[in-house]
């Protein structure tokens, strides 16, 4: 971790933060949060509050523009090379190279599918449940059926990276 | 469109010169070079249109499950479809999952819930990509295996289905006593009328309930028909099971009826209603709301193997495993034809500078020529085969040539553009695996040729006032790729595709010996003998790009 002298870092003892993995700025990562090498973690303009059992994968950039914090809920993966500039709740997945714009608030549970876009022309919450897929980030409501067998594999995921990573 | 070759396939036209590239109907005939096969009994040239295709294999694309040929024949319908586990997403068309029903959730977010590995017994079908479950639409399974078989069940109830039965069973028994009955020509009202379609027409004529009777005229000559054919055997008048007004009217959408206009009305977004992608699979008629989907059966996907029309070889036949991509018989094009790629050298160096310049290319566009200029183009010939070949290029003119040998001075008769190109045959090198060219052995060239055709040309080519720079002949040959140069002079009236045709003639050396030449001489001397060069001809079109006309005074400065 490179320490600089604005930068102000408070990491749970239980999180798993690598090398490399570049972070500016006021930010707050709590437990069992796993932090793959080579991700970047940005804030720019106000801090950063990361919830506990996240997994932030490699190449994944998550920044804040704004000066308000931007927090993020528990147990959200955010996986390889994804770009996420907004706050949001719990449970969310942030697929492969999907790309989430700062005027977009995600609550619980949302998923944003591999490689899509959510560029929100306004402020916009997006429901609890609410899955973006496909080329043109067509949305639907999910049934929420097979979330506890996602929140089991989610924990176990985190617990083979902790066990894992060095 | 940009500059390419394509491929003559004769089996369109009675003649063996191609149709002018400017015809529309030309492009059925001229194929890219990996759309061909080449028959080597014939040795001719085969497209997709002329050769015979069968099916060698049916297999799921997704489980690559391969299907028996007989099932999917004795079971007409059902299973052109997977029959194991296999569904399509009805919103996403991904490929369905069947996951277990989440543990009863206890409450307590601190306890994990003991998953056991099994499973819990409600099974639905899930999709990794939107998220779509098809207990959303009443769909889940009490074991997970066997699906096809256990969703097969609620298909056949469903009424639609329950009524194509009864009407493949009310026409079974006339069906199969038609054959027998062919034979007694006794139809009256047409005598070239066979029972099916005899059937099939009076079918057709027939009271369909729910339409009102307004064609008197076809019912009275189909009862007619029937009257006179006292000994045919008659189909009994069929009742619908349900009536037709009753699935539109009564509880289904989708029928083009007042629920459905009902539904349109009160529509709040778009997603409400599935798009006709989601929709077109369906056999029957469907809901138009989205959230009526359901889960799809995955179509069976073929191997098929394709015949020469004339002998019958097989052309191309892949392999009978549906994890392989490799093929028994491959006697594809490319492999016996050279291939040619055209390109223009005064494009490149356009793109170039545009690409330097970084400006939006707003100047002459990919594959576009001016009226009246007179441009360099290249093709280049990659020699698939293992012996060095012959080349010959002639250019088709709006009559077919009929001596090949002079092109070039009919130049004046043909009025938009003028094609030049080297007219002595050129050598491209033989193809050679990479491991090949550790020395330069093979590439045994013919140096100085290519002086002399430019000399050739200058006799009859176009008198070009900006010299003669090597810009028709031999251009580079290199390993099994011998690029060569030629000229086009666009008329200043000339529009449209600039296409011409290409007869391409290579003499090669026959790998089969003549059979009145017993002793055959060592083969490298024989490369450059005669009688075991064989010569085959093929015509292409290259295109060259669109013309496009400028105005006036630039073109008089040009020229």
């Amino acid at each position: 971790m490179p320490p600089a002298s604005r930068d102000r870092f408070t990491i749970h003892s239980k999180a798993v933060v690598c090398q490399d993995v570049d972070m500016k700025g006021d930010i707050t990562i709590g437990a069992g949060t796993i932090v793959h090498p080579k991700a970047t973690i940005f804030a720019a303009s106000g801090p950063i509050v990361i919830g506990s059992g996240c997994i932030i994968e490699e190449g994944a950039i998550v920044l804040n523009r704004r000066k308000e914090v931007m927090r993020i809920g528990d147990d959200n993966l955010f996986e390889i090379g994804c770009r996420v500039e907004c706050p949001m709740a719990n449970f969310n997945t942030i697929c492969t190279r999907a790309r989430i714009h700062y005027t977009t608030r995600l609550s619980s549970y949302c998923v944003v599918g591999a490689g899509c876009l959510v560029v929100a022309t306004e402020e916009e919450i997006l429901d609890e449940y609410t899955v973006i897929y496909g080329p043109g980030a067509e949305r639907r409501i999910w049934s929420g059926r097979g979330r506890l067998q996602e929140a089991d594999l989610r924990k176990k995921h985190a617990e083979y990276l902790r066990e894992m990573l060095p | 469109m940009s500059p390419g070759v394509e491929y003559y396939c004769p089996c369109q036209a009675s003649t063996p010169h191609p149709p002018q590239p400017n015809l529309a109907s030309s492009s059925y005939s001229f194929h890219a070079l990996h759309n061909l096969y080449f028959c080597e009994e014939c040795d001719a040239i085969r497209c997709n249109h002329c050769v015979m295709v069968e099916v060698s294999g049916y297999y799921c694309p997704n489980c690559l499950f391969e299907v028996p040929s007989a099932s999917v024949r004795a079971e007409k319908t059902r299973y052109q479809s997977c029959a194991r586990n296999c569904f399509m997403c009805p919103s996403c068309s991904n490929t369905l999952t069947v996951v277990p029903s989440d543990p009863p959730d206890n409450g307590d977010e601190r306890i994990p819930p003991t998953i056991n590995a099994a499973g819990e017994p409600p099974f639905f079908l899930y999709c990794n990509h939107c998220r779509w479950d098809s207990a959303e639409v009443g769909i889940t399974f009490e074991k997970p295996t066997g699906l096809a078989a256990q969703l097969q069940k609620f298909e056949d109830s469903a009424p639609e289905s329950l009524e194509f039965e009864r009407l493949k069973e009310h026409f079974e028994p006339y069906l199969r006593a038609s054959p027998s009955t062919s034979g007694n020509g006794l139809h009256t009202h047409s005598p070239h009328m066979n029972p099916i379609t005899a059937a099939a027409s009076s079918a057709l004529a027939r009271d369909i309930p729910g339409v009102a009777r307004y064609m008197p005229h076809a019912l009275s000559r189909s009862r007619s028909g029937r009257d006179k054919n006292a000994n045919r055997q008659e189909v009994p008048d069929y009742r619908a099971r349900v009536e037709i007004g009753a699935i539109t009217t009564g509880y289904a959408l989708g029928g083009g009826a007042e629920p459905d206009v009902e539904f349109m009305r009160h529509l709040e977004t778009v997603e409400e209603v599935a798009t006709l992608d989601q929709r077109w699979g369906n056999s029957w008629v469907t809901s138009p709301r989205s959230i009526d989907l359901k889960p799809l059966r995955i179509p069976l996907h073929s191997k098929k193997s394709k015949r020469c029309p004339t002998c019958r070889h097989i052309l191309i036949k892949p392999e009978q495993k549906a994890q392989s991509v490799r093929y028994k018989i491959k006697l594809v094009a490319a492999n016996y034809l050279p291939a040619i790629t055209v390109s223009l050298p005064h494009m490149q160096a356009a793109l170039a500078m545009l690409r330097r310049s970084g400006r939006a290319n707003a100047e002459p566009q990919d594959g576009t020529m001016l009226a009246g200029k007179t441009y360099p183009f290249h093709l280049s010939f990659q020699n698939p085969l293992y012996d060095p070949i012959q080349v010959r290029l002639h250019v088709q003119r709006a009559i077919p040539p009929t001596q090949p040998n002079a092109p070039e001075t009919e130049k004046a008769r043909r009025p938009p553009f003028a094609i030049t190109l080297p007219t002595q045959a050129f050598p491209i090198a033989a193809f050679a695996e990479a491991w090949e060219y550790d020395d330069d052995e093979d590439m045994f060239g013919l140096e100085g040729e290519g002086e002399g055709e430019d000399e050739d040309f200058d006799a009859h080519g176009p008198k070009d006032s900006r010299g003669k720079s090597r810009t028709v002949g031999v251009l580079e040959r290199r390993a099994n790729v011998t690029m060569i140069g030629g000229e086009v002079m666009i008329s200043k009236e000339a529009r449209g595709d600039m296409k011409f045709n290409m007869l391409v003639s290579y003499t090669y050396r026959s790998d089969d010996p003549e059979p009145e030449e017993p002793s055959t001489p060592s083969r490298s001397q024989a490369q450059h003998k005669q009688p075991e060069m064989k010569t085959f001809s093929f015509y292409t079109v290259v295109d060259l790009g669109t013309i496009i006309v400028r105005d006036t005074s630039s073109v008089d400065l040009d020229s």
